[in-house]
């Protein structure tokens, strides 16, 4: 009974869903606009019905490559960005407290970051013996730069004062690293996750449309979008975005509730 | 108790500082000679940017100094062969603007001393920080993060921080500098009550002189840049102190007297355009 009475006095809930309610109206409308009104709106062209696009995403749902394109994509945006992570959180690290590995690697890191990762894709073919790890390669990239980045700053712009306090209070380089360094940075290294992960799922789609050619299986979602508009169902490929979203939301949602959950103090604050 | 006994003198000797940042020399010493006896609230008021907070840094060890001798009791902290100090327990700093770490909770900032130093066990160092931070009132926000407390509840469990490594000196950056008078003289009291349990000298930067004269035994006024020191004034108000001792006769003398010292400095300061300076 609670919950029902919760449900029913949260405004932003019920705001967040007429505005929904508001556009699926508005896009059925336009869709059938010229079977109902006899005549096309100037600038608008074929559009599905969201009535449609809904009623085949139940069928799809049934089909087990949809799910396989879902694991695809998903196993491939993980494998990316945890090796991003693996590799670019220590490696900001070390470049924000050694001074001589930062002269050394930083100009290298700062001509390479303004490739965009697609950019990549055709050296990344011909290198990497498979397709599979050539698309994980470019997905990494997309999120190691982000990762850096953002580990570096937060890393180098650590409050003096911690520092001199923990030092004072007699932390060796080893308790000033775990205990003071890596509790800073962390704000930062998860800022870096949230917008590293937001590139890979660009970098995935676009990747599996460019490299992903000639498979029904195992395409991945990207691929499943591309393959839905060649073979002519424009509801496909709405579904393939629209599961595209909700697969990026799950991902930065998950990286949101585990941020959370290591710095409990960031949340309080 | 007998406060001498314990140690904690501290003997600045013709301390000069010359920063030199790319050939710019700010000289922001000039020799600086002052004897703070153990146990004793020294109170070293200057105006904005006179280069109080660089003598209390290169008393901590965070900055060197360009001559001069620094000991604290028979130990030589830095001199012309040695010119920076090695940081330690024995001297703690409160910060300007607080620095207890954000990401532990006022128990386990103050457990942090004792446990890096392995002089307790952890669970011990816990023990110990919550008898500390309840005798200073604030057993209730023991668990709390310093981001959730107030910034009066988070300076007092700084100094309790501070206190737990049994420091000879405790070091006070203007600890008080962003608060309203009334929680001030909140904060006040409170400091001479825990001055009152422990055997410590306290050496306070402050360019506050109403709180320079309320704590201390002495009020050093430092010139603006080059800072030397150029007066020292005996404060002879009877400890207990509290806050009717602000609207008492010989207070208000006071005021007036280190007011006159301090004024011309601070005019001469405005003058130059001095800004704050580390």
């Amino acid at each position: 009974m609670n919950l029902k009475k919760y449900l029913l006095r949260n405004k932003a809930l019920w705001r967040g869903l007429i505005a929904l309610g508001g556009i699926l109206l508005v896009w059925e409308i336009l869709a059938h606009w010229r079977l109902w009104f006899g005549y096309s709106l100037p600038g608008i062209g074929l559009m599905p019905a969201p009535s449609a696009v809904l009623a085949l995403w139940g069928q799809v749902l049934l089909d087990d490559s949809y799910w396989v394109s879902w694991y695809a994509s998903y196993s491939r945006v993980l494998l990316g960005f945890c090796l991003a992570m693996l590799i670019g959180i220590p490696f900001g690290l070390m470049l924000a407290v050694n001074r001589h590995l930062h002269a050394f690697f930083f100009p290298i890191f700062e001509t390479l970051r303004p490739i965009p990762p697609l950019a990549w894709v055709p050296a990344s073919l011909i290198f990497w013996p498979t397709q599979e790890m050539s698309i994980v390669f470019v997905i990494f990239l997309g999120a190691f730069y982000a990762i850096v980045i953002n580990v570096l700053g937060g890393a180098k712009n650590i409050d003096i004062r911690y520092l001199r306090a923990a030092q004072s209070m007699g932390a060796g380089q080893w308790s000033l690293f775990w205990r003071v360094v890596l509790p800073a940075t962390l704000p930062s290294i998860f800022t870096g996750a949230a917008v590293g992960m937001g590139i890979t799922w660009e970098v995935v789609v676009a990747a599996e449309m460019i490299a992903v050619g000639g498979r029904v299986y195992g395409g991945g979602l990207g691929f499943f979008v591309w393959n839905s508009f060649v073979g002519g169902s424009t509801e496909q490929a709405i579904i393939g975005m629209l599961s595209i979203g909700i697969a990026g939301y799950l991902a930065s949602s998950l990286i949101r509730y585990t941020g959370n959950r290591l710095m409990p103090w960031h949340s309080a604050a | 108790m007998n406060r001498s006994q314990l140690g904690g003198s501290l003997s600045i000797r013709h301390v000069s500082k010359i920063y030199d940042p790319e050939g710019v020399n700010v000289h922001a010493l000039h020799d600086c000679s002052l004897e703070i006896p153990a146990g004793e609230i020294c109170m070293v008021l200057g105006p904005s940017g006179c280069g109080k907070t660089t003598l209390l840094n290169a008393v901590a060890g965070f900055h060197d100094i360009s001559s001069g001798e620094i000991r604290l009791d028979d130990k030589v902290l830095c001199n012309d062969a040695k010119p920076q100090a090695v940081q330690g327990p024995d001297r703690m700093v409160v910060f300007q603007n607080g620095a207890l770490f954000p990401w532990k909770t006022l128990l386990d900032n103050v457990a942090y001393g004792p446990i890096v130093q392995q002089r307790l066990a952890p669970k011990m160092a816990r023990e110990k920080a919550l008898e500390m931070l309840a005798e200073a009132g604030l057993a209730d926000v023991a668990q709390k993060y310093p981001g959730e407390v107030s910034s009066g509840m988070a300076r007092r469990a700084e100094i309790v921080r501070a206190l737990i490594n049994d420091p000879k000196i405790l070091l006070l950056d203007e600890p008080y500098r962003a608060m309203d008078a009334l929680t001030k003289s909140i904060m006040h009291e409170n400091l001479l009550r825990i001055y009152d349990l422990k055997p410590v000298t306290i050496f306070f930067i402050t360019h506050d002189l109403e709180e320079a004269i309320f704590l201390g035994q002495r009020v050093v006024i430092m010139t603006t840049r080059p800072a030397t020191i150029k007066e020292i004034i005996k404060i002879d108000l009877p400890y207990p102190r509290d806050h009717r001792v602000l609207s008492s006769e010989a207070f208000r003398l006071l005021v007036t007297r280190v007011k006159a010292s301090v004024h011309a400095e601070a005019e001469k300061a405005f003058a130059a355009g001095e800004k704050e300076f580390a």
